[in-house]
Parts: C-alpha cells; structure tokens; sequence
C-alpha cells in the first residue's frame, strides 16, 4: 500500500521561513513541492494550470508565513491555501471543464472495461477524466482524504465544513467514481 | 517609345527595376514598412505574382515584417519571403480547397520538411472542414523536435481515427510539459499519441464485467470466447 | 534534528478503508503517484514568491538594443522581468501564474474568445505585443499596465491556428518567458507559438 505522503516538515524550518530566511522557504517548496502538484493536478482541468496554481499558492504562503500562528497543523493550514487556490482557479474557467466533463464519462467506461487499453498513459487519462466528473467539493473530499491521507478532524479545519457532511462527500465521490469506472455498485 | 524606355531601364537598372514598375498598386501597398528600396524592389514583384495566384499576400507581408522587427539584413528578408512565396504555391495545390490561413501554416510545414504529400492526405482526411487545427499542431509539433516524417504520421493517424481537434490541440501542449520533466519530444509524442488513440474508435465494447471480475481485474469474464476483440490502440 | 510536528495521520490509513474495493484501491493508488521532483520549478517558485513579496522589487537598469531579440532568460536574470515557468505552447488563458488582481482567463468578443497575455516587466516603460496577427507591428497593441504595477496585460482576438508572436519591451524583442520558445527557421530567431482553438 501506497503511504499517502511524507512526514510534515521539520518545525524549525517552519520556524526560520516565518521570520523571513529565504533558505528555508525553499526548503518548504522542496518538502511540499510533489504533494503541492499531485493535488493540484487532480483538482484541475490540466497540468499547466496545475503549475500555475501550485506557484501561486506558494506565493500565497511566503506572504502569509508571517501570519502563521501555530494554532492549527501547518499542513492544515499550506493546504487550506492551496484548496483556495485551487477552487479560484476552477471558478475561472468553470464553463470549460464542464464541457470536459461531459465528454469524459462515456469514454471512460469504455477505456476500464478493455483491459488491454488499461497500459499507464490511457488509465490516468481515464483517473484524470473520472476525477473532473465529480463534484468540486466531492473530489476536494476525496482527494484530500484518501489521496493525501488527511483525517477527517484535519479535514475540518482545513476546509470549515463539518464532519458528517465531508464524509458523505467522499462517500459519494467513491459512489460515482465506481460509476464512472463501470464497477458494480457497492452496499 | 515607352518599350524601348523599358528596355533601356531594364539594361541600366537591372531587371528589378523593370518590374517594380509593373508592380500593381495593391501588391506594393502590402509591402510592410521599414524594407529598404532595394527589398522592395525585390519584393514588389514577388507580392505582386502572389496577388495574381490567389495566394495569401498578407502571409508574405506578415513574414517580411517580422524579418524587419528583427533587423534581419534586407537580403536575407527577401530570400526568406521568396522561398515562402514559392512553398505558398505549393500548399495551396495540396491543400485545396484552401483557405488562406491553411496555406499560409501549410507553407510553413513545408517550410519544416513535412512533405507537400502529407498535406494532401491531411486534406483528404478532412475534405469538407478546416484544417487549421490539424497543420497548427503538425507545425508546432516539428518545432518542438520531432521530426517531420513522425509528426506528419501522427498527425495523419490522428485524424483518420477521428480525433478531435480538441484533442489535437492538448498534444503540442502536454509535450512541452513532458519534455520539461525531461522525456525526449519524440517518446513524449509516441506515449500521449497512444493515450489518445487509445480512447478512439473503432472498437466494439467487450461485456461488463461481472463482480467477479471487478475483484480480479486481470482477468474479464466477459470475453469468454478467448477473443479479445478489443484490438490493440 | 529539530522535533518533529505531530504527525497528522488519521488511526488508520484510510486505504484500509477500501479493503473490499479493489476499483477504487487501484484508483487511489494511481492518484497517490507523486509526480517527479522539479528542482528548476521550485527554483522559479522561489524566485517569484521572493520578487513578489513585501519588499520593493529592485528596478533593475534597462536595456536598450533596439531590434535585436534577446533570450528572455537574459532579462529575467537581470531582474527586468519576471519569468515564471515554461507553459505549453498553447495560452488561451493569463500566463503567469499570480496577480493579485483578478484576470479574467478570457473575454468574448463576436462569439470567439479573445486570447489573454501578460507578461510581468514591474522595469518597463511600455510594452507592446507583436506576432502574426498585427504583422509583428510594435504600434498596433500596446499592453496597458495592471492595477498592481507590476504586469502588462492584453487581450486579443484572433483565428483559430498557430500564432506566433513577442513582446516589444522598451524596444526591445523578446520571446515570452512563459512558454518554451521555439526557433523560427526561416529567420533563426526566438519566437513564442501558441495554438488558438476553434470556439
């Protein structure tokens, strides 16, 4: 089984990037650079936009690190900025990647059910697809639970929606993402 | 007495000095600014037979003018537009019907070393629509380094299983993305060209799987036949 | 070795989760890939955050070599302009990657969506946009300032196909340092390219 990620960064170079060390701010970029990506790119229509809002929530962190008062996991809070990021981005071109989704779902049936298709290019084409089929919020849910591994309590905190209702968000992510892939309905 | 005032110019001023006067009005007007007289008079006549052929003379006036942009020397500018003027003609036969935009980007593949064939079996792909998407990306795709015989294929395969020119479009984009994380232009184009011909048709749908099967994907029940006739991508 | 945050892992793994579900097991571990470690991107990240951060960013001496195109990389290092990441060969929306002014990614003008440009040049006096599609004309589009003084933007409409173009910054011609430039062959200079999409 795939470990979700890395530990969280070393709290002293937390410490030096709040009061201004540039070294240690490029420090945070290379800890959380790949798991940056990773979520930005399942959240959005491309990678290129991914890049964009990848650096622009790092941007967002090097000016907000001053105000960083430890009264929440620091990963809460990174993660919260890039979440915001993120949903601006897709407000911004909403229209776009509604058109993308509706060509997505019926081809990626087509694609799981034939085996010999699923080689790597075509399945993560398929994920990419599946993915920008759900809901803004479901995916956001699953994505950071089951994708980044955050628990629910962290969740809370980071996205100010309660418990109960980001559980049956990812329960219904997991619902139409079975859907989507042409797997039998679970109980 | 006007012939023989032409003759005696031409001998005097060289031949470019005859035709620039028979250059029509039109022609010399889209001639960009900053050419010395002698591009000009170079040029005039080259701009002047687009005209007469029906081919794209604003394409000629656009590539002179970014020769000027540049400062590139005067001599240098006219060679460039005159070759241009010559594959014009070229992509306008393989692509016709043609639109000026598709001669134009057709010029430029030739430009690149895609073959004046390859142009017109993208056109026989695709008789009744534009092309511009399809040359655009077949442009683009040799000037990020693949080389032009591959592109041209690609390109070819593409639309002949009816890829959309959405689809066409995302693969220069998602190159470039590849070749920044380091994978050679050619092996990024071979993987995502699979990737999008993999979810094209032709391809009958194999049966749903049974749960069965979702607990062993390896191995579909519903191709029980032994057959699998998905084929490959 | 400074102490470590508590770790922030939920009792379980949440894959566990799925134990009976092997579609979306094999989903999850999919998604989980981390995608390659980009030293040169995080490089950039770090210079822009730093350059757009609090303090004044340091007005570095133009250049003026009229006519010439000078690799962008040449400007960004001397702090003129602020390249962000090579972009694909497509734009149909803002370019780089932060303002603190919202763009829009695109307007629509006649049913065909313009196409955005910025460029970040907080140095510049004025910049202007050429390509194919004003005849590479440094008086045709001028880009106007933004609200934040540090970027220049313009929208414009133009066809369906390939695009070629530049910015003309104080005079001088350089390839957008937000896309990967490629090389025109007829004059064997730096262009930008993009593809504009049928709307």
């Amino acid at each position: 089984m795939v470990a979700p990620r890395r530990d969280p960064i070393d709290r002293s170079v937390v410490a030096r990037a709040v009061v201004g060390d540039e070294a240690a701010f490029t420090e945070l970029v290379q800890w959380y650079h790949a798991r940056f990506l990773r979520f930005a790119r399942h959240m959005l229509r491309d990678d290129a936009e991914a890049d964009d809002v990848v650096q622009e929530a790092f941007i967002r962190i090097y000016r907000a690190l001053p105000n960083y008062q430890e009264q929440e996991r620091f990963e809460s809070w990174l993660f919260r900025i890039l979440a915001n990021c993120c949903r601006t981005a897709l407000s911004r071109s909403r229209r776009r990647s509604d058109h993308l989704v509706s060509l997505g779902a019926r081809e990626a049936r087509d694609v799981y059910q034939s085996p010999e298709l699923r080689n790597d290019a075509a399945w993560h084409s398929l994920l990419r697809t599946a993915l920008a089929g759900l809901p803004h919020d479901q995916r956001e849910a699953f994505v950071l639970h089951y994708v980044d591994g955050h628990s629910y309590e962290t969740m809370v905190t980071l996205t100010g929606v309660r418990q109960s209702a980001l559980k049956m968000r990812v329960k219904r992510a997991c619902d139409r993402l079975r859907h989507m892939l042409g797997a039998p309905d679970h109980g | 007495m006007r012939v023989v005032a032409g003759i005696v110019a031409a001998l005097v001023g060289g031949p470019m000095a005859l035709r620039a006067q028979q250059a029509p009005p039109s022609a010399v007007a889209a001639l960009p600014p900053g050419l010395d007289s002698a591009a000009r008079a170079a040029l005039a006549p080259v701009f002047a037979r687009a005209v007469q052929q029906g081919l794209p003379v604003m394409a000629l006036r656009v590539k002179a003018a970014e020769g000027v942009l540049h400062g590139v020397p005067s001599d240098r500018i006219v060679g460039v537009v005159t070759r241009f003027a010559e594959r014009l003609v070229v992509a306008k036969a393989a692509l016709a019907p043609a639109q000026p935009d598709e001669v134009s980007d057709g010029a430029n593949a030739l430009g690149l070393g895609v073959s004046a064939s390859v142009l017109r079996d993208i056109r026989k792909r695709r008789p009744a629509t534009p092309v511009t998407i399809p040359l655009a990306v077949l442009v683009q795709l040799v000037t990020q380094g693949i080389p032009a015989s591959r592109a041209g294929d690609i390109v070819l395969r593409l639309l002949e299983r009816g890829a959309s020119t959405q689809q066409l479009a995302e693969l220069p984009k998602v190159i470039d993305r590849d070749v920044a994380s380091g994978v050679s232009a050619e092996r990024a184009l071979d993987l995502r060209a699979a990737n999008v011909l993999a979810t094209l048709g032709p391809r009958p749908l194999p049966a749903l799987p049974t749960a069965a099967a979702a607990a062993a994907p390896s191995m579909p029940v519903g191709v029980s036949n032994g057959n699998h006739s998905g084929g490959r991508p | 070795m400074g102490d470590r945050e508590m770790r922030d892992v939920p009792e379980r793994d949440p894959m566990l989760a799925l134990r009976d579900d092997p579609v979306l097991r094999t989903v999850v571990s999919s998604l989980r890939e981390m995608p390659p470690s980009d030293p040169e991107a995080v490089r950039r990240i770090v210079r822009a955050a730093v350059a757009a951060g609090p303090q004044r960013a340091s007005l570095a001496r133009p250049w003026h070599i009229a006519g010439a195109a000078v690799a962008a990389s040449v400007l960004v290092a001397a702090g003129y302009i602020v390249g962000h990441r090579p972009n694909a060969g497509e734009r149909d929306r803002v370019s780089t990657g932060w303002s603190t002014v919202a763009q829009p990614a695109s307007r629509v003008a006649h049913g065909v969506a313009a196409t955005a440009f910025r460029l970040d040049a907080p140095a510049a006096r004025a910049v202007s946009l050429v390509g194919d599609f004003n005849s590479w004309d440094p008086a045709a589009t001028p880009m106007t300032r933004d609200a934040d003084g540090r970027g220049w933007s313009v929208a414009v409409t133009m066809p369906a196909g390939r695009h070629t173009y530049a910015f003309v910054v104080d005079g001088l011609v350089i390839a957008d340092p937000d896309v990967p430039s490629v090389r025109d062959p007829d004059y064997d200079v730096a262009v930008s390219a993009l593809i504009v999409r049928e709307r």
